[in-house]
C-alpha cells in the first residue's frame, strides 16, 4: 500500500474507526480486485500534478494536508476518502472545492482531533491553514457566526427555531407529531447557519445528508473502466439515506457507518460528528435532490414523508425559495421553496414550517461591519448599509461583495495588500474604502404586483414640491447601477431643456417615482402590464371622471397599436438592438413608457383610497372561449364536405356572424333541420368565467349530409358511365 | 338544408344578380387561360357563389365531387419540425382551404399545400386545363409574412396552379398580391336585387311573401344577401302565413350591440335626457362617426380588440357627456 493510503487511513481519528474502515476496505476490495490500482493511479495523478522540484515538497505537503484535513474540519465522512480516492483526486485536480455550504461544523477550535502524523505540521501553522481555507471559501464562510448572539436572523425566528429544537429534545413527543421542520427562506438569509449554531449550542449532534459529488461523464467512464462505480442518481441516494435514517440499527451510529455504507456501494455520504459528543442527533437536509418530473417529485415526496413519519431523530429540511423560479403561474409554489406537490405531501403529514424573511438591511449592515472589523477593514456604516441594500436581503452575497470590495479582485482601485496595510497603519488618514460603482450592486427586482399597484394608486407628491427628480435620480442610480438600460437613458435624455408651459388641465402633481424604472424592475412585458392595468385601472378612477377613462382607454389603444406594429412597420425590423432591459425592442420600450405614463397621467381624479383587489386580465380567458367556439364552428363548417353550410364559403366568421343567429332562432321555433346545424356546445364568458353549454337539442341529429353527397356521387358516376 | 344553400346558383348561367360579372367570367374562361383571381366584396355579396360557378365553368360538373380531408401537414423548417392540422376541401381539380385557421403558422401551410398540389398535376384530358386551382378563403386574415411568401410561390408555380383568393377587406391584402391577380369586385347587392332574389326563392318555396315584409327584410339585411335569405327562412319558421307587421328578427349580436348602446346612453344620461336622443343623432353624429372610423382602423391594426372597443365607448361617453352638459347648461 502506498504511502498516501496510510495517510488517508491515519486521518481517522479513532482506532476503532480505522479498523472499521479497514474492514470496509477489505470488504470492498474483495468483490472488485481491480479497485486496487485506484490508489496508485491517484498517486500518479497526484505526483504529476504536484510540482516535481523537491523544494516544493513542503508546499505540496501543505496543500495535501489542506485537502485532507479540510474534510476533517468539516466532519465530512471519512469513508469518502477511502472509497473515493480517485474521485477526490480528480476533483481536487479540477480545483473544485467541496461545497462550502455543506459544511457542518466549521470548528476551527477543534484541532485536537487533527490527524496523527500531521499533527505537528498543522500545529505549526494552524493559522495559515485556517486563513487559507478562509480565502478559499470566501468570507461568508470563514466569518460564520459561532454563537447565537452573532446570528443575524430576526430574534423571533431564532426563538421559533430553538423552541422547536427544544421540543424535539424531549423524547415524549416522539410519536405524536412528525419530527420534521421545513425551514424556508430566500438564499442568503442564514438558514443553515442558524440551524447549525443553534444545534451546537443546544447540544445536538448534527448529521447532514450530503449529496454525492456529481460525476462528470468522462470521470464516470473512467470509473467504469475501473469497474468501480456505478452511476446512481441523487434521488436514489436520498432514498437510501432515508431508509437508513429510520432504522436505528443502521448507519447513523458512527461506528457502524463505514461498513454499512460500503454495502450500499458507499456512494451515499453522511457526515457525522465523531463520537465525543453524544448528544441527541439532528438530521439536516440542506440540499434536496432536484426533482424535475412529476414522477421524481412523487418519489421525493414519498421519501420525505417517510422520513417525517419514521425518522428517529428530528429532521430539518432547508428549502431555498426564490423569486425567479418557475413560470408566473406556479410562482406561489416556488415562493415557499418546496414544490407544491412536495409541500402538499408534507402538509398532509403535518410537518412544522418556519419561513425566514430576507435579512433586513440594518441587520445585514451590522453583520457586514462585524466581518469588516474582523478583517480589519475600514467599512463605514453608510457603505455597509448601501451594500446591504443592494444585496436585497442576501447576506452571503453582501459579504462577498464586501470581500470583493476589500481584496480588489475586481478590476477596481483598492489593492489588497496596500489597502490592508494602510488600513492597519494609518486608519485615520484614509478611513473610507472607495466604493466601486458597479461591483456590488445587483438588480433588485420588484414584485410585479407591487409595480402594478404603484401605477394604479398613482401616488404623487405634494403641491409645490419640486418634481421628484432628485429622488428619481437616486432611485435610478441605486438599484440599476449594473447597467443603464436604453429606456431609462432615453427618458433622462428626453427631459426638456426649458420647462414647458402647460395649461392648467394638463398639470399634474409630481410623481414620487419614475414610472419607467418601476416598470423595468417589475420585469413584466408590455402585454401583461397592459392587461393588468386595463382590467384594473377603471376602478381606481373617480366615478364621474369619464374624461379620464376615455383618456386612459385611448392610451391603451395607442399602446396596442405600438406593440403590434412598432414604428418600423414597413421594413419589419425593429431597429434598435442594444441593452434594453425589459424593453426587448425599441417599440416595446416606448409602448411600456406610454402605457405606464399614460395610466398615471390620465388618472387625474383618483377614486378615494381604499383597498381594491387586483384582477387578472380577462383577455386570455375570453380568448380561450373564443378559440373553443371557433373549433366547434370549424368542425361544423366542413361537416359533410361543407355541403351543409355551403353558403358561408368555409369562413368561420361568416358562420358566427351571419348564419348562427338565424339558425338559433329557427331551432328555437322548432325547426329540426336548423337545430342540426347548431354547434354541439358553446362556450360562454360570464363574469370572467368560461362555461360550456350544450346547445344542440338532444333529439337533433348531427349534420349528416353524407347521404346526400353519396347520392350526388352516384348520379355523377351514372352520368359518367353513360 | 337551408334555403341559402338550396337556392344557391350552381353555374354562372343561373345567376340572378351579378349577371354581368358572370358573363365576363365566362368570357375569361373561354379564352382558354385564367389568371390568378382575387374576389373581394362585403360578406353576403356572392363571392363564393361566383367562384364555385367559375370552377364549374372551367372543369365541368366533376369539380363538385368534393371530399373533405383533415390531415396533418408535416413541415420541416431549418430549425424545427412543425406539424399542423388543416382541413382542406378537394376535388380532382381544386383545393380549397382557409389558411387563417392555422394562425401564425399560415405561411408554411400555404406554401406546403401549393407545393403538394403542384406535384401531381392533372393530365390534359378531354380539354381539361392543365392546371389546378387553389382556392384561399379569407386572405385578408393571412399574416403579412404569409402574403409575402405567397407572392413568390405564385410566380414559381404559375404554370401548374392558379390561385383564387376571396376576401372582404381588400386593403389588408398586400399590393404585390393584388397586382398579380385580376381583382374582381363583387359589390353587395342592391335592395332591388335582394328583393328580386327573395321573391324568387319565395316563389320556388311556394310561400306568399308580402311586399311590406320583403321591404323590411331587405332593409335590415344591410345589403347582405345571405342574411336576407336566412332572415326570410327564420320568418317562415317563426310565423306563417306572413303578415305585414311581422317582426323581423335581428341577429342576436346586433341586438346585443343595441343593448350596449342603450346601456351607454342610460349610464351617461338620466331619464330626462331621453327625449333628446333624436337630437343626439344630428349633433353628435360627426364626432361619433369620426371616432368610430378611427377606432375601426385601430382594430385592424391592433392585437387585442377590447382595448380599441373600450376606447371608442369611453370616448363616446366622454363626448356625450360634455355635449349633454353643454345642451342642458
Amino acid at each position: 500500500m502506498s504511502r498516501k493510503r496510510t495517510q488517508v487511513v491515519s486521518i481517522l481519528s479513532s482506532d476503532e474507526e480505522a479498523e472499521d474502515m479497514a474492514k470496509g476496505e477489505a470488504q470492498r476490495k474483495a468483490p472488485t480486485p481491480k479497485g486496487q490500482d485506484k490508489p496508485t493511479r491517484g498517486q500518479q495523478r497526484g505526483n504529476s500534478r504536484g510540482a516535481s522540484t523537491p523544494s516544493s515538497q513542503e508546499e505540496r505537503n501543505g496543500g495535501l494536508q489542506l485537502q485532507l484535513s479540510q474534510p476533517k474540519e468539516k466532519d465530512s465522512k471519512p469513508q469518502r476518502q477511502l472509497s473515493f480516492r480517485p474521485v477526490q483526486r480528480t476533483l481536487d485536480s479540477y480545483a473544485v472545492p467541496s461545497d462550502p455550504h455543506k459544511v457542518l461544523h466549521p470548528n476551527p477550535t477543534e484541532p485536537s482531533s487533527a490527524p496523527r502524523g500531521y499533527g505537528s505540521q498543522q500545529d505549526a501553522s494552524p493559522r495559515k491553514v485556517a486563513s487559507m481555507a478562509g480565502r478559499q471559501a470566501g468570507w461568508s464562510h470563514s466569518h460564520k457566526p459561532q454563537t447565537t448572539a452573532d446570528l443575524v436572523m430576526h430574534k423571533k425566528k431564532i426563538q421559533e427555531i430553538s423552541g422547536w429544537l427544544e421540543l424535539q429534545k424531549e423524547p415524549g413527543l416522539r410519536c405524536s407529531a412528525p419530527r420534521m421542520l421545513v425551514l424556508s427562506g430566500p438564499p442568503g438569509s442564514s438558514k443553515s447557519t442558524t440551524v447549525h449554531v443553534l444545534a451546537k449550542e443546544m447540544g445536538f449532534e448534527v448529521c447532514e445528508w450530503q449529496p454525492p459529488v456529481p460525476t462528470l461523464w468522462d470521470e464516470h467512464r473512467y470509473h467504469l473502466a475501473d469497474g468501480g462505480l456505478q452511476y446512481t442518481s441523487k434521488l436514489d441516494e436520498f432514498e437510501t439515506f432515508v431508509a437508513h435514517a429510520k432504522l436505528s440499527s443502521l448507519s447513523l451510529q458512527p461506528s457502524t457507518a463505514g461498513t454499512h455504507i460500503d454495502t450500499s456501494q458507499g456512494t451515499s455520504q453522511q457526515s457525522q460528528q465523531p463520537p465525543p459528543k453524544a448528544g441527541p442527533k439532528l438530521l439536516v437536509i440542506d440540499d434536496l435532490p432536484h426533482a424535475a418530473g412529476s414522477e421524481q417529485r412523487a418519489r421525493l415526496a414519498a421519501a420525505l414523508s417517510l422520513l417525517a413519519a419514521a425518522a428517529r431523530s428530528p429532521v430539518i429540511v432547508i428549502a431555498t425559495s426564490s423569486s425567479t423560479q418557475g413560470a408566473p403561474n406556479d410562482r406561489g409554489a416556488a415562493w415557499h421553496g418546496l414544490h407544491k406537490e412536495l409541500q402538499d405531501a408534507l402538509d398532509a403529514v403535518g410537518v412544522a414550517q418556519i419561513s425566514c424573511n430576507p435579512i433586513t438591511d440594518n441587520n445585514a449592515a451590522k453583520a457586514l461591519q462585524r466581518v469588516a472589523a474582523e478583517e480589519a477593514m475600514p467599512l463605514s456604516k453608510e457603505q455597509a448599509l448601501s451594500i446591504a441594500r443592494s444585496a436585497a436581503g442576501d447576506l452571503r452575497s453582501a459579504i462577498e461583495a464586501v470581500q470583493l470590495l476589500c481584496t480588489g479582485v475586481a478590476p477596481l482601485p483598492p489593492q489588497p495588500k496596500t489597502r490592508k496595510r494602510k488600513a492597519k497603519g494609518i486608519k485615520q488618514a484614509e478611513p473610507e474604502l472607495r466604493m466601486p460603482e458597479l461591483a456590488s450592486a445587483r438588480d433588485v427586482p420588484l414584485d410585479p404586483f407591487h409595480a402594478i399597484g404603484k401605477f394604479l394608486y398613482n401616488k404623487r407628491g405634494e403641491e409645490g414640491s419640486e418634481a421628484a427628480t432628485g429622488r428619481d435620480e437616486e432611485e435610478m442610480k441605486q438599484p440599476w447601477s449594473g447597467g443603464q438600460s436604453f429606456l431609462l437613458h432615453a427618458c433622462r435624455e428626453a427631459a426638456p431643456a426649458a420647462p414647458v408651459q402647460l395649461s392648467e388641465r394638463h398639470k399634474r402633481l409630481p410623481l414620487t417615482f419614475s414610472p419607467e424604472v418601476v416598470w423595468e424592475q417589475s420585469g413584466l412585458d408590455v402585454g401583461t402590464t397592459a392587461g393588468f392595468l386595463h382590467e384594473n385601472a377603471l376602478h381606481f378612477m373617480d366615478n364621474e371622471a369619464i374624461e379620464d377613462a376615455a383618456l386612459v382607454a385611448s392610451y391603451f389603444s395607442d399602446v396596442d397599436r405600438i406593440t403590434r406594429h412598432g414604428f418600423a412597420t414597413a421594413s419589419g425590423s425593429s431597429g434598435y438592438a442594444g441593452d434594453l432591459g425589459a424593453a426587448a425592442t425599441f417599440s416595446d420600450g416606448v409602448a411600456g413608457s406610454v402605457l405606464v405614463r399614460g395610466v398615471l397621467y390620465a388618472n387625474a381624479h383618483p377614486a378615494p383610497r381604499r383597498w381594491l383587489p387586483l384582477r387578472r386580465s380577462g383577455w386570455g380567458t375570453a380568448q380561450r372561449g373564443a378559440a373553443a367556439n371557433m373549433q366547434q364552428l370549424q368542425s361544423l363548417v366542413w361537416a359533410g364536405g361543407g355541403a351543409a353550410l355551403h353558403c358561408v364559403g368555409g369562413s368561420v366568421r361568416a358562420i358566427a356572424a351571419g348564419v348562427l343567429p338565424s339558425v338559433r332562432c329557427m331551432s328555437a321555433n322548432g325547426s329540426a333541420s336548423a337545430a342540426a346545424l347548431l354547434p354541439e356546445c358553446w362556450t360562454q364568458l360570464w363574469q370572467g368565467e368560461l362555461s360550456e353549454q350544450r346547445c344542440r337539442p338532444a333529439g337533433a341529429l348531427s349534420v349528416s349530409p353524407r347521404g346526400d353527397l353519396q347520392q350526388d356521387y352516384n348520379e355523377d358516376v351514372v352520368e359518367d358511365i353513360m | 338544408m337551408l334555403w341559402v344553400d338550396k337556392y344557391r346558383p350552381r353555374t354562372l348561367d343561373d345567376l340572378i344578380i351579378h349577371q354581368d360579372l358572370g358573363e365576363s367570367l365566362k368570357k375569361l374562361v373561354s379564352t382558354g387561360d385564367c389568371p390568378h383571381l382575387l374576389f373581394y366584396g362585403p360578406p353576403g355579396a356572392g363571392k363564393k357563389t361566383l367562384i364555385i360557378g367559375l370552377l364549374r365553368e372551367i372543369y365541368g360538373s366533376a369539380v363538385e365531387k368534393i371530399k373533405v380531408e383533415t390531415k396533418p401537414w408535416k413541415i420541416e423548417l431549418p430549425s424545427r419540425k412543425l406539424e399542423i392540422e388543416l382541413t382542406t376541401v378537394q376535388s380532382n381539380y381544386h383545393v380549397e382551404l382557409n389558411p387563417s385557421d392555422v394562425g401564425n403558422q399560415d405561411r408554411y401551410v400555404v406554401q406546403e399545400v401549393i407545393k403538394d398540389m403542384c406535384k401531381n398535376r392533372p393530365l390534359e384530358l378531354k380539354g381539361h386545363r392543365g392546371y389546378k386551382v387553389l382556392l384561399l378563403n379569407e386572405v385578408d386574415r393571412l399574416s403579412r409574412e404569409a402574403q409575402h411568401s405567397l407572392r413568390r410561390t405564385m410566380e414559381k408555380y404559375s404554370a401548374t396552379c392558379r390561385l383564387i383568393f376571396s376576401c372582404s377587406n381588400v386593403s389588408k391584402v398586400i399590393d404585390p398580391l393584388r397586382s398579380r391577380c385580376l381583382c374582381v369586385r363583387v359589390p353587395g347587392p342592391t335592395g332591388m336585387e335582394i328583393q328580386q332574389v327573395l321573391q324568387h326563392v319565395a316563389q320556388r318555396e311556394e310561400v306568399q311573401l308580402p311586399d311590406a315584409l320583403c321591404q323590411r327584410i331587405v332593409q335590415m339585411s344591410d345589403r347582405n344577401l345571405r342574411r336576407a335569405l336566412l332572415t326570410l327562412e327564420t320568418c317562415r319558421v317563426t310565423q306563417y302565413p306572413f303578415t305585414d307587421a311581422q317582426p323581423v328578427q335581428l341577429p342576436d349580436w346586433e341586438m346585443y350591440i343595441q343593448e350596449i348602446a342603450a346601456f351607454i346612453l342610460q349610464e351617461q344620461s338620466p331619464k330626462r335626457l331621453y327625449e333628446l336622443s333624436r337630437k343626439l343623432d344630428d349633433e353628435l353624429r360627426h364626432t361619433t362617426i369620426e371616432l368610430a372610423a378611427f377606432y375601426e382602423h385601430r382594430l385592424q391594426e391592433g392585437q387585442k380588440a377590447i382595448y380599441h372597443l373600450e376606447a371608442f365607448v369611453a370616448k363616446f361617453m366622454s363626448e356625450y357627456k360634455s355635449w349633454s352638459i353643454a345642451v342642458l347648461g
